[in-house]
């Protein structure tokens, strides 16, 4: 009877701490906004990182020692692709995990199955500004792609912790039909605006106008990242006054507030200054982000 | 040997040019061009220069190997341009997994073969385009390899220890091809130590993230020049230390502090060793997506009794234009020698990438 009671006590203590030690998958995520879209999707089973924290601009990022550590013990790594973020190469290389290394199980770029916008047709070059050869990288601000990018997480999840799969085939369901449900919401609150003219400091928001079908009418910069020039911005002024249709003037956090502001008052239009990402401006997730730019615009 | 290899170069773009504009899927590697002209104004000369016009070619040849080739158009002194082969090396990340592809161990063992600029310290691994200024400091140029900088061909292997922080060792074995082949070019002629023979180097290099927007990393470097010779006076012994800090600020501003410090043991030709010192420290302030500023000071101290300690207090501006292209105004303050105004322009053309460094 003791033995019995021993050994009873045994199994419950190898299931329990089975159980307790069972370890995450651990995720990293070049921004915000991918993590939040793997955490919905791994829930209790995956561990996330982000390397870059909140609205940064992609472009201009210096990597850090302190990224190594986190890739080094990463099983799978998220990245933006479309040649934006170069520097996650070099970090693999100092990380030295197997498990990253392009085209391994750990290893995904989140632009691949992206329907791109404004990809260039022959050959570029500087006279067009900072035009990326293979397209708008700004994809996520699309929540459509949010869908897209969330299949992509879940099929590698599944190749990587097959045993849970079930969960991540669930959580990927869910997310995706609470993520349509909302943008079928959004839709309709931001129908409103279809007519609306929308001014941007630089390219950044190209898939939301898209997934919401708004009407641009120019970048305050005169080319892609090249800084905004007199005489641009009268022929943009002159655009505007030809319309008889409000305009809002939407900058992202990290782009140049005053000149934004100032372009906004003089036209009379509403001046915007958001977060394009997660975990800025009190942003939570990949749905909230949303949210808050539909309110935003809204209000 | 040279023309074969520049109208090999050319030959390459045209091909990669061509495949680019039919947009074919390539296995060409990445080829980029970078452009470095530099003006000079001191009391008694003026210059302006294409300094380099480097090619770089940028592969990966299996998942954890890749391969950088660094070519450079680099103008001589003599006002000829001369091509040559700035680096040329094969990174392994996984030297456990390329030997036994069916362990995963993990290891964190990389190895790195080639011609290379060494790791000691941060500076001396980056190329010009990296730089925060137009010419390496006063005490770097003169203790580390002129003002092109240490390189050698030979191997590296490198290991991520197993700690919560980041802390990688580096030791290599090098056959070091003289760093100031091109000093009679230079405003700055090379006087400092001559390396030859073989170089063995080592490096820590440890960083620590101190908050979501700062960290700090610094590293101990050694290294040994001509360890093969039979007389240990013939040898030179260099120690350095290097400190780096980065703050991220709001609105896409970044606070970069930068210091190194040398002590190298060396004796001038039919003359026993003796010590020398020198360092630098850097501030430098990105003010906005388009400009930053830095401040920058360089001391070199006496070599043994012989000669006399110098210093030079540089300030730089640049200037943002592309995210791959710079205008850089600096004004140098030589304590020995005249004051310099420099003007450069760096330009980028195509893909481009460097390991962390």
């Amino acid at each position: 009877m003791f033995y019995n009671k021993l050994f009873g006590c045994f199994a419950l203590i190898c299931v329990l701490t089975g159980v307790a030690f069972a370890t995450p998958v651990t995720v990293v995520s070049i921004s915000d906004d991918f993590a939040s879209i793997a955490q919905s999707i791994g829930g209790n089973h995956v561990n996330v990182i982000s390397l870059i924290k909140g609205a940064r601009n992609l472009h201009s990022i210096t990597p850090k020692p302190s990224m190594v550590m986190h890739l080094k013990k990463a099983d799978l790594l998220i990245r933006l692709g479309m040649d934006q973020d170069s520097w996650i190469d070099g970090l693999i290389h100092v990380a030295k995990n197997s498990r990253l290394f392009p085209g391994q199980q750990g290893y995904i770029d989140a632009s691949k199955n992206i329907q791109k916008l404004e990809v260039p047709q022959g050959s570029i070059d500087g006279s067009m500004g900072d035009v990326h050869l293979h397209g708008n990288p700004h994809y996520w601000l699309n929540p459509e792609n949010g869908l897209v990018i969330a299949k992509q997480i879940k099929d590698q999840l599944i190749l990587i912790d097959p045993d849970h799969s079930a969960d991540y085939q669930a959580n990927y369901q869910d997310f995706s039909k609470r993520l349509s449900a909302k943008i079928l919401q959004w839709k309709q609150a931001l129908v409103l605006y279809k007519d609306y003219n929308f001014v941007t400091y630089h390219k950044s928001w190209s898939y939301f106008f898209d997934a919401f079908n708004l009407n641009k009418v120019g970048d305050l910069e005169a080319l892609p990242g090249i800084a905004p020039t007199t005489s641009h911005l009268v022929a943009l002024s002159n655009t505007l006054k030809q319309s008889k249709q409000p305009a809002i003037v939407l900058t992202t956090l990290f782009y140049p507030k005053k000149v934004s502001e100032r372009f906004a008052k003089k036209h009379d239009a509403t001046f915007l200054f958001l977060s394009s990402n997660v975990g800025s401006a009190g942003v939570t997730s990949y749905i909230n982000l949303f949210d808050y730019l539909v309110d935003s615009i809204t209000q | 040997m040279k023309s074969k290899l520049v109208m090999a170069s050319l030959v390459g773009l045209l091909v990669a040019n061509t495949y680019a504009q039919s947009m074919a899927p390539t296995d060409l590697p990445n080829f980029s061009v970078i452009g470095n002209f530099l003006g000079s104004y001191t009391e008694h000369a003026k210059s302006f220069d294409v300094k380099e016009i480097e090619i770089s070619y940028q592969h990966y040849l299996y998942p954890s190997v890749k391969a950088d080739v660094f070519t450079a158009f680099h103008k001589e002194g003599s006002g000829d341009v001369a091509f040559g082969l700035e680096e040329a090396f094969l990174t392994f990340s996984d030297v456990i997994g390329i030997i036994a592809p069916n362990i995963n161990s993990n290891l964190g063992l990389g190895a790195l073969v080639g011609k290379k600029r060494l790791g000691f310290g941060k500076l001396n691994s980056l190329h010009p385009e990296q730089w925060l200024y137009v010419d390496r400091p006063l005490a770097t140029q003169s203790l580390l390899g002129g003002a092109e900088g240490l390189v050698g061909e030979g191997a590296q292997l490198n290991y991520l220890l197993p700690l919560p922080f980041f802390s990688q060792i580096e030791a290599g074995l090098w056959t070091v091809s003289a760093g100031h082949e091109h000093e009679e070019d230079d405003s700055h002629a090379h006087t400092g130590i001559e390396y030859e023979n073989r170089v063995f180097n080592s490096r820590l290099w440890n960083g620590f993230e101190l908050s979501q927007s700062q960290e700090l990393e610094f590293g101990l470097n050694y290294m040994i020049s001509n360890v093969t010779a039979d007389e240990s006076g013939d040898k030179i012994d260099v120690a350095g230390l290097d400190l780096t800090y980065n703050l991220e600020l709001p609105a896409d501003r970044k606070f970069l502090l930068k210091a190194e410090a040398y002590q190298a043991i060396y004796g001038d030709e039919g003359h026993e060793r003796e010590t020398q010192r020198g360092g630098f420290i850097l501030g430098n302030l990105t003010l906005n997506k388009t400009y930053n500023a830095g401040v920058r000071y360089s001391l070199l101290g006496k070599h043994g009794d012989e000669g006399e300690a110098d210093s030079q207090l540089s300030l730089m501006l640049t200037r943002q234009l592309t995210e791959t292209s710079k205008f850089r105004l600096q004004y140098s303050i030589n304590e020995h020698s005249d004051d310099m105004v420099a003007a450069q322009i760096i330009f980028g053309i195509g893909p481009h990438s460097h390991v962390l460094q």
